[in-house]
């Protein structure tokens, strides 16, 4: 009778040992791209923190370079492969989705001053100065070969980018099973999470700018966010977002709240397209919004002024609790 | 066929009802402690962080003022299961606009202070917030 017992003992047994593999996540926080970046990293062995301090290095080297950008003018930044590289990046995503992005209004952002102490509304003439600094979305491969007095601004594709490096970072180590990158708009799902669970990923209620607008279910993936709920002024009883368009020189008019973009993760450059697409799309407003949804590459969800919420993404389940309601 | 047959009447089969019993009841009860223990765990803390590096853990259920002499010019408020920055001496007051946050993952963000007051603990809370 003992005996027959031992079947049934060593198959539980077996069971419970592969619910438990000891796995190594180790996490961090730390300050970059001027948010607050989280990092976590689970991986087969003890390698976790090597992998964790890699990426933060990464991380820190990234936000140091692109904020160089907004003090100096671009060509007089030093040679650094990682501006070409994003030049480049940025410049493909340019024509293949128009020139809304143009990273070329550094002297733009500079005069708003949004993301400051000291943001202003400034006069009309100022802003004609700015927009006469910006150039066509041609860009040059490097930085010294700007015009005089251009300015960069990669404010709307530097997370994205440093995300798909620190995508290369996490796939050099064999040992990462799955990690975690938040740069708070934008966010890095890599790998498989134990038992083939899925991500879940919060997005922020664009209109408290507390409590959340849904969840999003998925597999790896590169996810961004653009609205103007976080980061604003207020001035003469008016809100100024942080996002402007480059196109009239003022923040952008638009009749969306929020825009979320999530990308496979295994699509090259997935990082910088989610990014570049959240503010684009952000920036066109609701009536681009068909041609987005239909999109075979991508899924969005985007909140409208109204509490209306538009979604081509299957994982998503919207916050009971939120004003937002199906469009 | 006939040695296939004599293998079915045997009773030396590999599992027997018993057995399978064993195998269901020991991992769901492995299983029912672990999800006791989730639920029975203590609410929700908001984690205060000064540079990535952590100042205080305060539980939800003790409400009051608080304030730091490594974070000078900052004070939280924990009160009715959520945490706030009540006062802040930084040049945007983005955390201080934020209000009240009480998810788990939520979280106030202070950039000129390089203060963040994330939620943390009691039940499951998202890999990650976009905000």
């Amino acid at each position: 009778m003992k005996l027959r017992i031992m079947p049934g003992v060593l198959i539980s047994a077996v069971l419970l040992t592969s619910c438990s593999v000891s796995r190594n996540i180790s996490r961090g926080q730390s300050f970059s791209f001027d948010t607050l970046t989280s990092v976590t990293v689970c991986s087969k062995n003890s390698s976790s923190k090597d992998i964790l301090d890699a990426v933060q290095d990464c991380l820190s080297e990234m936000s140091d370079n692109f904020s160089l950008c907004y003090d100096t003018d671009a060509d007089a930044l030093p040679e650094n492969g990682l501006y070409t590289d994003c030049i480049a990046d940025t410049k493909a995503l340019d024509r293949l989705y128009g020139d809304k992005i143009n990273i070329t209004c550094g002297a733009l952002t500079g005069l708003w001053g949004i993301s400051t102490d000291s943001p202003r509304v400034p006069v009309q003439e100022e802003i004609t100065e700015a927009l006469a600094l910006m150039t066509d979305t041609d860009y040059p491969e490097n930085t010294s070969d700007f015009p005089e007095g251009v300015k960069l601004d990669f404010g709307a594709v530097a997370k994205g980018y440093a995300l798909d490096r620190i995508y290369e970072a996490l796939a050099a180590s064999e040992d990462t099973d799955y990690a975690v990158v938040s740069l708070s708009s934008s966010t890095l799902l890599y790998g498989q999470k134990p038992g083939g669970e899925k991500f879940h990923t919060a997005v922020t209620d664009p209109d408290t700018g507390t409590g959340y607008l849904g969840i999003i279910e998925t597999e790896a993936a590169f996810i961004s966010t653009s609205g103007g709920s976080e980061r604003f002024f207020e001035a003469d009883g008016q809100k100024y977002c942080h996002i402007l368009d480059t196109k009239t020189g003022y923040p952008a008019e638009t009749d969306l709240a929020s825009v979320t973009v999530i990308v496979p993760a295994d699509t090259p450059g997935g990082g910088i397209k989610s990014d570049f697409l959240s503010t684009l799309i952000y920036i066109e407003g609701s009536g681009e919004l068909e041609k987005w949804l239909a999109c075979e590459d991508i899924r969005i969800i985007a909140a409208d002024a109204n509490g209306a919420v538009y979604t081509s993404c299957g994982g998503f389940t919207l916050d009971e609790s939120s004003k937002y309601k199906y469009g | 066929m006939k040695a296939v047959n004599t293998n079915m009447d045997n009773n030396r089969k590999l599992l027997d009802k018993k057995d399978i019993l064993i195998i269901v009841l020991i991992p769901a009860l492995a299983l029912g402690a672990y999800l006791l223990r989730g639920t029975s765990a203590e609410a929700s803390f908001a984690v205060i962080t000064l540079d990535g590096t952590a100042v205080d853990r305060i539980s939800f259920g003790t409400e009051g003022k608080y304030a730091y002499p490594q974070i000078p010019g900052m004070v939280f408020t924990v009160r009715e299961g959520a945490v706030s920055v009540t006062e802040s001496d930084c040049g945007d007051r983005v955390c201080v606009r934020t209000g009240a946050v009480s998810h788990v993952g939520e979280a106030i963000i202070c950039v000129p202070n390089r203060v963040a007051v994330t939620v943390e603990g009691g039940g499951d809370g998202p890999d990650v917030v976009l905000r």
